[in-house]
């Protein structure tokens, strides 16, 4: 047994006993965290695959922040006390595995046949090897995101934005339920002194190094969306319903920027969405990130704008 | 002979996530489990260093600088919202 | 990836999980958690299936699946909005008809 074959199956194992602890038995609260170590652990496990792309995405948003997420809806419906349902009967138990069974038998069928079915190597990744040197962008995920499938890209964001404004007309124009700010706490203060500047560096140089080597909008974004969370937790950030012009502008700025440059290039004779050039691609990028950021945000607090707090 | 050392330090670490993983799952206090979580951030950062090393794939390091972020921040969120929640404080205070 | 079989029965592992999951929960976080853990594993057979290419993941595959985990937040995000917006008005947690708790 290589040492290889032995990350495989202990990775493997890890993840399937994870999921097994998140999904059945237990609390929910518990079922909860095992999901946000399932994220991390996943995200080694991309490492693992040798996509450190994956890796950042998934730690910072699968784990992070939609980890955070959940926690804070969680804590909400224990406001509002509502009612656990009871457990299943054991006839929709049996009919529910039976099920499972016949669908884990589909999905493993498919993949091994997948697998089975790989021949030389992917043509579609060999064009984009071949076309990526005349971008000037060294990353090829970023490549793909901006510049080949830029529209994908645009709906994407545009996606994020419609979950945002969705998400506030279900909720219905009031302020909703935040755990009480532990401004006081020890430590916190010199926490949040140290971690707030650093995690803005780390982001902007995640921005800068996602066009040459792993790293991104994306993950720039969920990490600033991750230091905005605990600001609002910290009680340094404060949710408002005040309608704030910066505020919406961060929300679309994203959009715009991308909506505008598809556009504009075609004055200069470029086809719809073309992008000009590597600038391009880092405005487009930094855009996006400040935009996501702001809408994972607000969708925590659940609320239209932030205020910061004076000490 | 390097890259079995490696290989082997970072079984061994795995090794250290299952035990914290027991952890996690036996509780039974809310600080007992945000100290395994906090150890889940600081063995997955030294493993994806060592992995760095043994793959050859030196991006691997900006994964885990970016876990050394979020590991900070997640404990934070989760101090904020499990000390807000009030019950899971208690000792065996589980919540269904 | 030297064992692209083993990661093909993990993600068909992770997805009966999650739909066994989905379909005897009724606690609708969990419900939602078990889509995620879905997710997750489709994610892992986009990745997988793309196959290597000079002993790399496909970059086209990465992308595919980075846009979906973005896309998955704010789906996530969404849903729980649903969720405590059903919560908040009804105090019921689940979709189940209410009938169906008298025979515990």
């Amino acid at each position: 047994m290589t040492w290889a074959l032995m990350m495989d199956v202990s990775l493997a194992i890890g993840l399937l006993f994870l999921a097994w602890q998140a999904l059945i038995g237990g609390s929910l609260l518990r079922g909860i965290i095992m999901f946000i170590v399932f994220g991390m652990v996943l995200a080694v496990a991309w490492a693992w695959l040798g996509s450190p792309d994956l890796a950042m995405a998934e730690a910072a948003i699968g784990a992070g922040v939609t980890g955070a997420l959940i926690l804070v809806a969680y804590w909400r419906l224990k406001r509002v006390n509502a009612v656990e349902p009871a457990d299943p009967s054991p006839l929709r138990s049996g009919v529910a595995l039976v099920v499972a069974v016949l669908g884990t038998g589909l999905v493993a069928a498919l993949g091994l046949a997948s697998v089975a079915a790989l021949e030389g190597e992917p043509v579609a990744g060999q064009l984009l090897n071949e076309a990526l040197p005349e971008t000037g962008i060294g990353n090829p995920i970023t490549g793909v995101l901006i510049i080949f499938r830029s529209l994908d890209t645009l709906l994407e964001i545009a996606v994020v934005l419609a979950a945002y404004v969705a998400a506030r007309a279900a909720l219905g124009k009031r302020q909703v339920d935040l755990p009480t700010p532990s401004r006081d706490a020890p430590l916190m203060t010199a926490l949040v002194t140290v971690i707030a500047p650093l995690a803005v560096l780390v982001a902007i140089y995640l921005l800068k190094a996602g066009g040459q080597i792993p790293g991104g909008a994306f993950q720039a974004s969920a990490l600033l969306a991750a230091l905005g969370v605990m600001l609002v937790l910290a009680g340094r950030l404060e949710s408002t319903l005040a309608v704030s012009l910066w505020v919406r502008l961060a929300l679309i700025v994203g959009t715009l920027v991308f909506c505008l440059m598809g556009l504009g290039v075609m004055l200069f004779g470029l086809p719809l969405l073309a992008i000009p050039g590597t600038w391009a691609v880092y405005l487009i990028e930094a855009a996006m990130m400040v935009s996501i950021a702001i809408t994972l945000v607000l969708l925590f607090a659940g609320s239209d704008g932030l205020k910061g707090v004076g000490r | 002979m390097i890259d079995h050392l490696l290989a082997a330090a970072i079984v061994f670490l795995l090794a250290n996530l299952a035990l914290g993983l027991w952890r996690i799952w036996r509780g039974p206090t809310t600080a007992d489990r945000m100290l395994s979580a906090l150890l889940f951030g600081a063995t997955s950062v030294a493993v994806l260093i060592l992995m760095a090393e043994w793959q050859a794939i030196p991006a691997l390091r900006i994964v885990a600088l970016l876990l050394v972020m979020l590991a900070a921040i997640i404990t934070i969120t989760y101090a904020g919202i499990s000390r807000a929640s009030g019950s899971s404080d208690q000792p065996g205070g589980q919540q269904r | 990836m030297n064992h692209p079989q083993i990661w093909m029965l993990l993600a068909a592992g992770l997805f009966g999980l999650g739909l066994y999951s989905l379909l005897i929960a009724r606690h609708l976080l969990r419900q939602l958690i078990a889509i995620k853990i879905m997710g997750s594993a489709v994610f892992l057979i986009l990745v997988v299936s793309a196959g290597l290419l000079d002993g790399r993941l496909d970059g086209i595959a990465q992308a595919l699946v980075l846009t979906g985990i973005v896309i998955a937040v704010a789906a996530v995000a969404f849903a729980l909005a649903l969720v405590v917006a059903l919560a908040e008005q009804t105090g019921a947690v689940s979709l189940e008809p209410e009938d169906d708790d008298d025979d515990r």
